[in-house]
């Protein structure tokens, strides 16, 4: 057997092959954030609202003038979710927790 | 986006899985599900600015439009090595449990392919989350590195196709495979072929040392991992991690339990095979009370732990005596989830699962002892099975699983040579001296 456990072994790769996937960019930035629609996506595991409570708070403390919408849903917030979320904010923060 | 410094390498890797090789993010020093308020003030502080500029720097030329990624094609055959050799290359690149490999030459894996009427290059569909193609080969040699026998191809094929078709977020062991919580895949095998493969199901069924309990859990691992991309401290971010993630698979003993067998019971015939998963994160055992029904339930309640998926394992005289108390598997499910209670005071703000927001729920439950809340809101979120030697005991996995209704369960599909093969390989038993 020691001789059979030094021979050279043939073996293959065990890793699925992958397509090329299309390489998309990050959105458009808004120049400044004063003034505008701010948006808050969490998936709302326990605990996370004190994090985004501050971050609420220090956002409107620091630019009055914007505005803080809170958004709740899985953790893959999905196509439809997205697109209203496209609409009713400027720029937006994205949290998941898991 | 805001992540803990922990979770760059993850952030990263969900970022370019999903076509985006660029990312803003900002690694932040808040521990996770931190509720101390100095210490989430402290780090969110030290972070804001970086946010306000990832949120209004113009983009970079490269941010716009990334350079697309190339296609990863490597070669079918990926070392030439004796056995040590083969088994160190593979660790050091992270494609194995940690313990020792069977090499997958060619000729192994053509013998795997024994196992199957399917074509190697067949795909089965592309396993998240780094979505490799998930081929009858790929899957043959992650096979053979785990030591499965080729009667296991069935189970394996199915249990593959069981991942790629669970409802959207489950695809492919993601949600639980990444989640800091360390959920095992826990795979539950009925029907003719658990006896034509040798699962086990009675003494120690959760114990190592039977072929197809120990490869096919450890073969499923490996392709989550090769395949579909799950790598510890990466994408599996679990905080503990879980030893049952080597190998979590046993049988039901049909032929001893009172009632209708899990496959059945989830709509399959009696005599077809399937493979039924969930993926609990913990596993007990107790003593009943007494041998009657009461002393069994009341333990089971008496031990229960919180938990979103519940599966009971009751040996064969456990499950008899209940079934001659009249008691069937749907009254056990609604006795559990009706009497499985805890003290208002001990449920605090944590959400029930399938909850709201905690903030929803503060103030509005009771905190008085006298007032007791249902750990289980619904009886399916229980599954009851008979397994185990002789003996007291009573296990419960306790974690998560599918959304009642959705895709739990995939029937095990044999190939034209199915007796043939089982003759071949179904005498590899363990056979204990006596001394």
């Amino acid at each position: 057997m020691t001789e059979k456990f030094n021979e050279a072994l043939r073996v293959l790769n065990p890793r699925g092959e992958r397509e090329a996937t299309p390489a998309r960019g990050i959105s458009p930035r808004v120049v400044e954030l004063e003034g505008k629609r701010i948006g808050i996506y969490w998936n709302g595991k326990p605990d996370g609202d004190y994090f985004w409570d501050t971050i609420e708070g220090l956002l409107k403390k620091k630019f009055p003038t914007a505005t803080v919408l809170r958004y709740n849903g899985p953790g893959d917030l999905g196509e439809a979710l997205a697109a209203k979320m496209a609409k009713e904010v400027d720029t937006f923060l994205y949290g998941v927790g898991d | 986006m805001l992540v803990n410094n922990g979770f760059a390498n993850d952030t990263e890797s969900a970022s370019r899985g999903k076509g985006m090789p660029v990312l803003r993010y900002i690694p932040t020093s808040v521990p996770c599900e931190a509720s101390i308020m100095e210490d989430i003030e402290a780090g969110v502080d030290g972070a804001f600015e970086a946010m306000v500029t990832a949120l209004t720097k113009p983009l970079t030329a490269e941010e716009k439009s990334p350079k697309p990624k190339e296609i990863e094609k490597p070669a079918r055959i990926i070392f030439k090595g004796s056995l040590e050799e083969v088994s160190r290359f593979f660790y050091q690149r992270g494609w194995t449990d940690g313990l020792p490999i069977i090499p997958p030459t060619e000729e192994a894996v053509a013998d795997m392919l024994t196992g199957t009427d399917l074509p190697p290059d067949h795909l089965l569909g592309k396993l998240e989350s780094r979505l490799g193609k998930a081929t009858i080969e790929k899957i043959a040699v992650n096979a053979v590195m785990a030591g499965a026998l080729p009667t296991y191809m069935p189970v394996l094929i199915a249990g593959t196709k069981l991942l790629l078709e669970s409802e959207r977020g489950f695809m492919g062991y993601t949600t639980f495979g990444f989640s800091t919580g360390s959920w095992a895949p826990f795979w539950i095998i009925n029907g003719p072929v658990r006896n034509e493969i040798n699962v086990n199901n009675s003494s120690g069924a959760f114990s190592p040392g039977n072929i197809a309990n120990a490869a096919i859990g450890r073969a499923m691992g490996l392709i989550i991992k090769n395949i579909g991309g799950v790598r510890k401290g990466v994408e599996d971010m679990g905080v503990m991690g879980n030893p049952m993630k080597y190998s979590m698979v046993i049988a039901e003993n049909e032929e001893e339990s009172p009632w209708e067998p899990l496959h059945v019971e989830y709509g399959y015939r009696q005599e077809e095979s399937t493979i039924t998963v969930s993926y609990p994160q913990t596993y007990l055992q107790h003593w009943p009370y007494g041998s009657d029904a009461e002393g069994i339930l009341r333990a089971v309640i008496g031990y229960i732990i919180r938990g979103m998926r519940y599966t009971f394992i009751f040996t064969p005289p456990h499950a008899k005596n209940l079934a001659r108390e009249g008691w069937t598997k749907e009254d056990i499910k609604e006795f559990i989830s009706e009497y499985a209670r805890i003290p208002g005071s001990h449920f605090n703000n944590i959400p029930v699962i399938g909850g709201a927001r905690p903030s929803l729920y503060k103030g509005k439950i009771s905190a008085r002892d006298t007032d007791t809340v249902a750990l289980i809101r619904d009886p399916r979120f229980i599954r009851i099975i008979v397994a185990g030697g002789p003996g007291a005991f009573i296990a419960h996995t306790v974690g998560g699983g599918a959304t009642p209704g959705k895709k739990q369960t995939q029937k095990i599909e044999l190939p034209a040579n199915w007796d043939k093969l089982v003759k071949k390989y179904k005498n590899i038993v363990p056979t204990y001296a006596k001394y």
